[in-house]
């Protein structure tokens, strides 16, 4: 899962390899430059069209995306819904 | 001005549009009469376009280079179309495609493939079912189908931007009140008027799609380069009617959204060569 969500990131934010070291303590929201609303909502996109399940406007919030691994344990959470 | 370029004509102009003069492009071959086949584009929404312009541009010449005639107009109040964002709504766009289609048919073309980005889709469907003998093919680049989840996406702009400003948290609900109110809304540059607001809401090509008998093609530029939920839907919704859908995903680049602007050779490629099997 976590190799998933990172393929879509570097996918969706043009990261090419940039997310190799990336590990589920890596910090994205403030730290990855690539992160902005625009991007916020492209990330959210390509995760419901990847994984099929709809994200609510309440999910989509700084906790979610405050690491990797936050990420990926939203995605996780959302697949078993 | 008319401009030749590496064996291609291409003809800026203005089109009498119902709201406003509307910004054209024409583009064929230099060589001989013009053709009878055509093919028409139907823009992406909003920043889409402007992420998309050089994809469409070179597709636009190779379809020309090919012997298409091709047509790319700017909407009314986009590109370098009179009107400002604001003053665009779903009806104006929907009368000035149908005016362009109408220009295509008086320079001749008499099978014209309908091309459509994303939301253009739905501004394509909705006037194929008025143009069908001029109509011969859909080529549909990542199709919006529902306005709806495509509205959804564009609050959720909003909502992200709300979310990085540690503003009062929004939800597209709300924005969507702020329309039934009759109020427009700004979102990433873009002054979205409530009405223009509801018909994309009230968009949907479902219907539309299982009654088209053109050929259809649906590309798609995805994760891992298969095809996503929406290219099954739509090829479900067509093999019940026995219609030729062709569905072709590769992996690439999100031309259309992403930061810096991209080209995917392979979309242009299988595209052109999709055209030539349709029409």
């Amino acid at each position: 899962m976590l190799e998933e969500v990172k393929a879509i990131l570097a996918d969706s934010l043009q990261l090419a390899d940039r997310t190799a070291d990336f590990t589920a303590d890596t910090p994205l929201l403030g730290s990855l430059p690539e992160l902005d609303s625009f991007a916020v909502v492209i990330v959210v996109t390509a995760l419901e069209d990847h994984f099929d399940f709809v994200v609510d406007d309440d999910e989509i919030s700084a906790d979610t995306f405050a690491t990797l691994g936050t990420l990926v344990e939203f995605v996780d959470g959302k697949c078993q819904a | 001005m008319t401009k030749t370029d590496r064996g291609l004509v291409h003809t800026p102009f203005f089109l009498q549009g119902s709201a406003g003069k509307l910004f054209a492009l024409h583009l064929q071959s230099a060589d001989g009469a013009a053709a009878e086949k055509g093919v028409l584009f139907f823009p992406p929404f909003a920043e889409e376009m402007n992420k998309s312009r050089r994809m469409v541009s070179l597709q636009a010449r190779r379809m020309a280079a090919s012997g298409y005639q091709v047509l790319l107009v700017d909407l009314y109040g986009t590109g370098d179309s009179e009107g400002d964002f604001e003053d665009a709504r779903w009806e104006i766009w929907r009368d000035d495609m149908r005016s362009a289609a109408g220009w295509m048919a008086e320079q001749g073309v008499r099978s014209c493939c309908l091309w459509g980005l994303r939301l253009g889709t739905l501004l394509a469907v909705e006037i194929e079912a008025e143009l069908q003998s001029l109509v011969n093919g859909l080529l549909l680049w990542q199709p919006v189908l529902k306005g709806e989840t495509y509205l959804t996406q564009f609050l959720r702009l909003r909502i992200a931007s709300e979310m990085m400003t540690g503003g009062v948290p929004l939800t597209t609900q709300k924005l969507r009140d702020t329309f039934g109110a009759g109020e427009a809304i700004e979102i990433a540059g873009y002054t979205l008027h409530p009405d223009l607001a509801k018909s994309i809401d009230a968009a949907s090509a479902d219907i539309a799609l299982t009654q088209i008998a053109a050929p259809v093609g649906c590309f798609q530029v995805t994760v891992g380069g298969t095809p996503n939920a929406i290219a099954k839907r739509l090829l479900q919704a067509r093999e019940a009617g026995g219609l030729r859908t062709d569905v072709e995903a590769m992996p690439g680049e999100q031309f259309w959204q992403s930061a810096e602007i991209a080209v995917v050779d392979e979309l242009l490629e299988r595209s052109s060569t999709w055209l030539g099997s349709s029409l």
